[in-house]
């Protein structure tokens, strides 16, 4: 595809800090104790259901892609494409770091090999992705400032969301 | 105490106000202003670059983003403008198969 290119030059920018994040520093930090709890927000409509879809073979001549298998899962209020073996962070979950989480909530699963894509309407019949907790960490500090000019009122706060590491361990369908 | 922490901020900063307190301070909450605001802005940036990237990566297949979409959100596939535009970069032949799918959809008369 011609246009590909451009595209790809300009995700660089904004849409590189929204994409498959790189493996984190792993450090131990101190954790609360925490009872895993699946929350299902009551508003959440879940619905399985799948739809045909054909991925086009590749063409003759054309670069073959030696990708791994990969998901898009909802998770922490966005959606995540996650591959196995990949580290993501999200919100700060309610597990301990080492144990294993299963994420259901599955949009769309891509099986590299056999060149199978199943797309759910809105998520995947029978699809999970099984994570391990690496640790709970806080993000960097950003200062939240806001004043008025000649006005004599200014505030200043600083914010570190709570996160957890993830790593992705298992996609099945 | 207070002078260096608005000097360390005021890194990067043109002529005076890098290097001189009472010119940098209004510089620096200047950008400490635009951090705040820009990190609403930054979220609606990011918005408009998916969907140009979206509408791109459609009409090299023959539909253009508003059917697109609006297909999509019709069947029921609630995959977001941030993960479209990702698959239309990263994983081509899985985008083409989305958008058999909606002229699929849409040849069966959905609408």
């Amino acid at each position: 595809m011609t246009g590909t290119k451009t595209i790809a030059r300009q995700a660089q920018g904004l849409a590189a800090t929204f994409r498959r994040s790189p493996p984190t520093k792993a450090f131990q930090r101190g954790t609360k104790l925490a009872r895993v709890s699946a929350r299902v927000p009551e508003r959440c409509v879940r619905s399985y259901s799948a739809a045909q879809v054909e991925v086009p073979p590749l063409e003759e001549g054309s670069v073959a892609y030696e990708k791994q298998d990969y998901a898009v899962v909802e998770l922490g209020g966005s959606q995540v494409i996650v591959e196995v073996g990949g580290v993501y962070d999200t919100n700060r979950l309610d597990a301990e770091p080492g144990s294993t989480i299963k994420l259901n909530r599955v949009l769309l699963v891509k099986n590299q090999g056999d060149n199978d894509l199943r797309l759910g309407k809105p998520y995947v019949e029978n699809a999970t992705v099984e994570a391990e907790v690496v640790q709970h960490k806080k993000a960097k500090k950003v200062v939240v400032f806001k004043m008025q000019p000649k006005k004599h009122t200014r505030s200043k706060v600083g914010h570190r969301q709570h996160q957890t590491t993830i790593k992705v361990t298992k996609i099945s369908v | 105490m207070k002078k260096q922490k608005i000097l360390q901020l005021a890194k990067g900063f043109r002529g005076r106000a890098k290097n001189c307190f009472r010119i940098a301070i209004n510089r620096v909450e200047k950008a400490l202003q635009y951090q705040y605001r820009d990190r609403k802005v930054k979220k609606r940036e990011a918005r408009k670059l998916w969907i140009q990237q979206i509408n791109a990566a459609t009409r090299q297949h023959g539909i253009i983003y508003s059917q697109f979409m609006h297909t999509l959100a019709k069947d029921n596939i609630k995959l977001d403008r941030k993960t479209l535009s990702d698959l239309a970069i990263n994983e081509p032949h899985s985008f083409k198969a989305l958008v058999d799918r909606v002229k699929f959809m849409r040849g069966n008369g959905i609408d």
